[in-house]
């Protein structure tokens, strides 16, 4: 590996939004390229703490949180990478807030650490990540030619693959005798055990099985992501739709949970979607619950609750009725 | 007996086998949820004597700590509560309009089962604590609020939105001389607009309709349901105390269930000291905050830690209620 400079930098990388799929595939690429980095970690009260006093009260609690964990990296790393993701592929958008991610972040870190990133519009071309490619391979020490072979390798695919990196369980058949419940969300949703206050693991106590959309492979998402399927619409609520249609006409799905931060653009639009397929034959119970800054789990809790004892009685106990 | 401790009210209820209350009481909660349910447990005690209580069941945003205090079998939340008592009072009944103090509940029922339901997030714009501030600022009695509105010819309209415009927008109808009987007719449909809009969104209401919580004591809201809806709204005989009346029915059944004697401490356990006290862990970044319950120096329970440190939790559901999910029959 050929590099421009000696010294060695440490990139920083914040572990929130798109990081469940997207930070996995940037890693690789920096691996590839010969260079550390360094992993902001699990999301925790103190990142969401400060992550909210760092940004403007209009944002997302997403983009708040993210902007906690790259906070989190100063003193860690030299620089901070966060991608100016606008679309992964043809036909599909990031949310805006992605796409004004990197400078959102830079200003709320008021130029302690810089932040570095490379923009990716797939859905326009390839072409537009040049001038940040450039960018980065002087940040980072390696020649341009290295920085964009990689990308064109590791970083194009990667963001579209067909597989999540993350699946819980590759195949769906596997545990049959457990009902299932599916948990609908954005992977930073669902995923991020403080921020969905835990709903994976407590569903999973409560002896249900939880399948997400990133179980399902992603051309069956787009291909069921009706009423968008083969139409330009954003990337997670092609997954969100997809995957609901899939997952209401399977018998093992006891009920569907999902799981959106307060304000959401994307899912007001995916959500109603979900909320009209819901009142379809076959019906199944669905729950939606919305989660902002407020770190008392009870009202959170007393609707899980209530809509566990909704599920068909016995569902527990492999007698299931048919929903 | 059930047991329902809620933001605003207090309630119990302990009724015999057949599900008929021999006594009810409802306090109000004034953020001492100990005291509380302490001076129910201690009013029960006098109006009832030495009456056998075979089980106690919990429920309310304040049910966890009521369990621990009073030593409940069950601790269940308030949806399948209130959906219990309903089945109970109504049989048959589709749908369940709950107005509390503090939040509002939707429930959709089809053949006795729970099959959807909603409550408020992020607003309490129609619910009984805004109507109390709203009876105070008109200076009339929240009891007669009611009668108000139904004496009005014209009610006038009311920005149903959110609790901050309803207002603003009261006091402008107020200064333009509109009458207090039109303004509380207004606000009334403007709350029950509101309710409609955040909880029954595009949802088929079927009947029998049942309007229960401390504000189905408010016949105004009432009949701005029946108008909204173009149905019967029927108020059940014990509308204001349905949760612990659930809750009580949610014991009895549990009873029947496990034939077990009841963990209940007794009445007398009332007269103990019960002491809450929270404080922030420093263990890690999370900074939980930890909630203790002491009763004569001794520990009764801890709870709001993620890792398990201090509760020695295993599941994070309250292990009670992972324990007995079958529903109600």
């Amino acid at each position: 590996m050929s590099r421009l400079h000696d010294k060695d930098v440490t990139v920083g990388m914040p572990d929130g939004l798109m990081s469940f799929e997207h930070r996995r595939v940037w890693e690789k690429f920096f691996a590839a390229l010969g260079v550390k980095t360094v992993s902001s970690g699990k999301t925790t009260n103190d990142i969401i703490r400060y992550g909210v006093s760092l940004c403007s009260n209009e944002t997302c609690l997403p983009v708040k949180v993210l902007a906690g964990h790259a906070a989190s990296l100063c003193g860690k790393a030299d620089c901070i990478f966060v991608p100016r993701c606008m679309s992964v592929c043809k036909g599909e958008k990031s949310c805006p807030k992605l796409c004004g991610l990197p400078d959102v972040i830079r200003l709320s870190l008021k130029n302690k650490v810089p932040v570095t990133g490379v923009t990716v519009d797939l859905d326009t071309s390839v072409k537009e990540s040049g001038k940040s490619l450039s960018a980065l391979s002087e940040t980072i020490g390696r020649e341009k030619r290295s920085v964009e072979s990689a990308f064109l390798r590791i970083v194009v695919p990667g963001l579209a693959a067909e597989n999540s990196p993350n699946a819980f369980i590759p195949e769906l058949n596997v545990e049959k005798e457990k009902p299932v419940i599916a948990v609908l969300g954005h992977p930073y949703m669902i995923f991020d055990e403080l921020l969905s206050m835990e709903l994976i693991k407590k569903l999973i106590s409560a002896g249900y099985r939880v399948l997400t959309p990133y179980d399902i492979k992603r051309s069956v998402r787009r291909a069921n992501a009706r009423p968008f399927a083969g139409r330009s619409f954003y990337e997670t609520g092609l997954d969100i739709l997809g995957a609901f249609n899939v997952f209401r006409k399977m018998d093992i799905v006891a009920g569907m949970v999902y799981l959106t931060p307060f304000a959401c653009g994307v899912d007001s639009i995916a959500a109603e979607f979900v909320e009209r397929g819901i009142r379809e034959e076959p019906r199944k119970p669905f729950l939606k619950l919305t989660v902002d800054e407020h770190s008392g789990e009870s009202g959170f809790d007393t609707r899980l609750e209530a809509f566990l004892d909704m599920l068909p009685a016995g569902s527990l106990n492999e007698k299931r009725q048919s929903v | 007996m059930g047991i329902d401790v809620g933001s605003v009210s207090t309630d119990l209820v302990v009724s015999n086998g057949n599900g008929k209350i021999l006594s009810k009481l409802y306090l109000r909660t004034q953020g001492r949820p100990v005291k509380a349910l302490t001076d129910g447990l201690k009013l029960m005690r006098r109006e009832l004597g030495g009456i056998d209580i075979s089980g106690v069941g919990t429920t309310g945003s304040g049910r966890q700590l009521a369990g621990i205090i009073t030593g409940a079998d069950i601790v269940k939340n308030e949806i399948t509560a209130h959906a219990a008592a309903a089945k109970r009072l109504v049989p048959g009944v589709r749908t369940i309009l709950e107005i509390g103090g503090q939040d509002s509940k939707i429930i959709f029922l089809k053949d006795g089962v729970v099959t959807d339901f909603a409550m408020n997030t992020v607003c309490a714009a129609g619910t009984g604590s805004f109507l109390d501030r709203q009876a105070e600022r008109l200076g009339i009695p929240i009891e007669r609020f009611g009668e108000y509105a139904l004496r009005s010819k014209n009610p006038t309209r009311i920005a149903g939105r959110c609790a901050v415009f309803a207002e603003s927008d009261m006091i402008h109808k107020q200064q333009t001389g509109h009458s207090t009987e039109d303004i509380v007719a207004g606000l009334c449909r403007a709350l029950v607009r509101n309710y409609l809009n955040n909880l029954a969104k595009c949802k088929e209401i079927c009947e029998p309709v049942i309007f229960q919580g401390g504000v189905a004591a408010n016949v105004g809201i009432a009949a701005a349901f029946e108008e909204a809806l173009g149905k019967r709204v029927i108020i059940p005989q014990y509308y204001d105390v349905m949760g612990a009346y659930g809750a009580a029915l949610i014991a009895e059944h549990n009873y029947e269930l496990s034939g077990k004697p009841t963990s209940f401490y007794g009445f007398e356990n009332a007269y103990n000291t019960f002491e809450t006290k929270s404080t922030e862990c420093n263990g890690c970044g999370n900074r939980c905050e930890v909630m203790e319950v002491k009763s004569r120096g001794r520990v009764l329970a801890r709870w709001g830690d993620r890792c398990g440190r201090w509760s020695g939790k295993k599941t994070t559901l309250p292990a009670k209620e992972a324990q007995s999910r079958e529903s109600l029959a």
